[in-house]
């Protein structure tokens, strides 16, 4: 009874979101391709300052994270203001921050380190930080691969339990990005405030408290 | 000892040429930039300097450092800065150090000295002849530039506070204004700047007190009005702004040593055999080229320093 009066008082309120949803599918991806191809029209015009390098590492790996953040912003969004269509855009983005996570690790190792594979190992080996990258990096490939319907539909529950590796590599990436500032730069906690209270809603008991306190 | 390093000294008209030229290279370097991603090689290398197609170089005697490397363009110099002190983001410093007042502007010489007291710029630039040095820059970030220096022996100025002899250090600090200098907002660091060098490093002839670059007056990003350079030492040793020298006893605490005391060390030597606890310093991307470089074991001045730190562990003594 109760549900049937929510879905009928709610219907016009859910046709419009659901047609909002089926605007910002499109619009995750035209808005998630726009910061690669600044990049590249930057890269030509030469707006990418004295350390180029540097400079598109850091903007790939500022864009994986702010979507790997979005895409874990999807579920809460769904549940606290009870808008499922918006469930569509879970993929796109996370699909995109692993594009972007591995154009981040593309240019490490190929524009960096000029593919030198001995001194990319001794680095990686010392800096702790793009140990913990590469690792969240290993972790959205998978997810990726593994997004295909094919997988879904092969891997029944299984695949659920996987998925719940975006939590791992969420907190992954914000280590690896704390760990490669110097201390007392606050760049990085911004980014690592958000995830950690993406994550903190995850926990079972947080998120009865919230539907019950809304 | 250091020839070349010494008293190359070039008109200013020419480098104001430079300049241009600098910035011509800057757009060439662009367009250059796609097809050295495919060749790994820098975008622009000595050998473009040179001036393969017989054009007319400005100063080519001064247009590289002593190992043959170019001097990188003065635009990249002065808007790529660690100077945390307005703030973390080195293309940011520009910006926010613009309307910097350096003037008037004094040094107070104090410690274990003869002659203690304040000491203005005007007359520091009366007093001390000012030579050009092209030295190495290297961060200890992983990245470097060639930069050329106007400033003076700090020696010079040793030879005149005169040093009492129980002076074993010298301690450096920078100004401290965070209404002027909006970084130093940022409490995690213990303002001011603190650096300090033992008295054998601070009378070696490399080391100097800069008070240009490029032939004009330092900009504030680059640390106006004067400034440390010990080529040989990671950049952060270069403490900027200086308004204070003490002659001291005991071993003087960086800021970098307060704020990360296993990271940062005294020394501070760059050394490609001795990793940052979070990187490895073995290689370095020199501002302008797209491929790493070896880093050279005292940024290439090993010859001329190494003697100083004979049977001292460097592991040890980072």
């Amino acid at each position: 009874m109760k549900a049937w009066i929510s879905e009928r008082i709610s219907k016009p309120w859910r046709k419009n979101k659901s047609t909002l949803a089926d605007i910002l599918h499109p619009l995750s991806h035209i808005g998630a391709a726009i910061p690669f191809l600044v990049a590249i029209w930057d890269f030509w015009q030469g707006n990418l300052g004295p350390n180029p390098i540097l400079e598109v590492t850091h903007r790939t790996g500022k864009t994986a994270i702010t979507l790997l953040i979005l895409s874990l912003t999807v579920t809460p969004l769904r549940q606290i203001i009870n808008w499922p269509q918006i469930n569509k855009l879970r993929r796109p983005l996370g699909l995109w921050a692993a594009f972007y996570a591995g154009s981040h690790f593309m240019i490490y190792i190929g524009l960096d380190y000029g593919f030198q594979l001995g001194a990319i190992i001794a680095n990686t080996l010392t800096n702790k930080f793009i140990l913990l990258g590469s690792l969240a990096g290993i972790i959205l490939l998978l997810l990726s691969i593994t997004s295909l319907k094919f997988f879904l539909k092969k891997m029944g529950k299984r695949w659920k339990q996987l998925h719940r590796l975006v939590y791992v590599a969420g907190i992954l990436a914000a280590l690896h990005f704390i760990l490669a500032v110097k201390p007392g730069v606050l760049r990085p906690w911004p980014y690592a405030a958000i995830m950690l209270v993406l994550l903190v809603y995850r926990i079972p008991r947080v998120q009865t408290w919230v539907k019950n306190t809304l | 000892m250091t020839k070349e390093l010494d008293s190359q000294i070039t008109p200013k008209d020419t480098y104001l040429n430079r300049k241009e030229f600098l910035k011509a290279l800057g757009i060439v370097g662009t367009s250059a930039a796609v097809l050295a991603a495919c060749q790994n090689k820098p975008f622009v290398s000595g050998e473009d300097l040179a001036g393969g197609d017989g054009t007319a170089l400005p100063s080519n005697g001064a247009g590289t450092d002593e190992l043959g490397d170019s001097l990188t363009p003065y635009d990249d110099v002065i808007s790529y800065n660690n100077f945390y002190e307005f703030t973390t983001d080195k293309q940011g410093v520009a910006r926010l150090a613009k309307n910097f007042q350096t003037s008037p502007w004094e040094v107070q010489i104090g410690g274990l000295v003869e002659n203690p007291g304040p000491i203005s710029m005007d007359e520091i630039r009366e007093r001390y002849p000012i030579e050009e040095r092209i030295y190495r820059m290297r961060c200890v970030e992983g990245w470097s530039m060639v930069i050329p220096w106007q400033g003076f022996p700090l020696s010079a100025l040793l030879e005149d506070i005169k040093p009492k002899p129980a002076a074993k250090y010298i301690r450096f600090e920078s100004i401290y204004d965070p209404q002027a200098l909006p970084g130093q907002k940022n409490r995690y660091f213990p303002w001011p700047y603190v650096e300090g060098l033992r008295m054998d490093e601070a009378y070696h002839d490399l080391t100097i007190l800069a008070t240009g670059i490029y032939g004009e007056d330092l900009p504030p990003q680059n640390g106006a009005p004067i400034r440390l350079v010990v080529p040989w030492k990671y950049g952060f040793k270069s403490i900027k702004s200086i308004v204070k020298i003490d002659l001291v006893e005991e071993m003087p605490v960086s800021l970098w040593m307060e704020s990360a005391p296993n990271e940062y060390g005294f020394y501070a030597n760059v050394n490609p055999n001795v990793d940052h606890p979070r990187w490895s310093q073995a290689t370095e991307r020199r501002i302008g080229e797209l491929s790493r470089r070896p880093t050279l074991m005292f940024n290439g001045y090993e010859e001329e320093v190494g003697y100083l730190y004979e049977g001292m562990d460097l592991r040890e003594n980072f």
